[in-house]
């Protein structure tokens, strides 16, 4: 947890507005090492990746290549939500095995 | 007396059409703003930004087992949240593609309402059920 606290820490300190493509390069790819580890064992922090990612979309100097590996990421944590919805859809079908008698 | 009273039996009629004519007048505002106004991109992504912060919100409730055990979540919440999550992860992803097509340009502010409308539905679902 503590490691993947420090990635995203250090790259919020990187995204400011006038970050150029190369550090948008950059930490575009941490991202995209640490949004699978994030999504699978720390859920608390998908808000924060989603920020940066808005942030990221939001600079001038981005790129369309670099929104599409962006697009790539958000389909990752929204693939993510859709498995948690079918997940709940499947568990709601079968029968309740998690009741009190 | 007699008299009085239809006068200011009239008057009250008058001051309640004025009062009908301000509404209308406002009404027709409301409605020309809505139909006419612009969204600015900034104005568009905190949409975007507080309808992913109510889908986290509902999508981890979903995660929960069906109430039995504390902590829980009611089965019932599972497909309005699905619908809302659906018709707004949509509209989010046009109003996206948009900005991404056009960048810097306003947004009509009809193509923002599905997306407001969805967290609307989410905002309700948590109330509703209590979810946090």
């Amino acid at each position: 947890m503590t490691a993947a606290i420090q990635a995203l820490l250090s790259l919020l300190s990187l995204i400011a507005p006038s970050a150029t493509q190369q550090v948008i390069a950059g930490v575009i790819t941490t991202l995209e090492a640490w949004v699978p580890v994030i999504i699978k064992e720390y859920q608390d922090l998908v808000p924060i990746v989603t920020n940066i990612i808005a942030a990221l979309r939001a600079n001038g100097e981005i790129t369309p290549a670099m929104l599409d590996q962006l697009d790539a990421q958000e389909a990752i944590i929204d693939a993510d939500f859709d498995a948690a919805e079918a997940k709940a859809e499947a568990d709601d079908a079968a029968p309740n095995t998690n009741a009190t008698s | 007396m007699k008299k009085i009273l239809p006068a200011l039996a009239l008057v009250t009629l008058l001051s309640g059409c004025a009062a009908l004519q301000n509404l209308t007048n406002d009404v027709k505002t409301a409605y020309q703003v809505v139909t006419t106004s612009a969204v600015t991109p900034t104005q568009a992504d905190v949409a975007i930004n507080v309808f992913d912060g109510v889908k986290k919100t509902t999508t981890n409730y979903l995660r929960l087992p069906i109430c039995g055990k504390l902590p829980c979540r009611q089965s019932a919440a599972t497909i309005p949240i699905k619908k809302a999550i659906s018709a707004g992860t949509l509209a989010r992803n046009d109003i996206k593609a948009f900005l991404r097509a056009n960048p810097g340009a306003n947004l009509n502010i009809q193509s923002v309402s599905d997306l407001q409308n969805a967290t609307s539905a989410l905002q309700a679902i948590i109330k509703a059920y209590n979810i946090n």
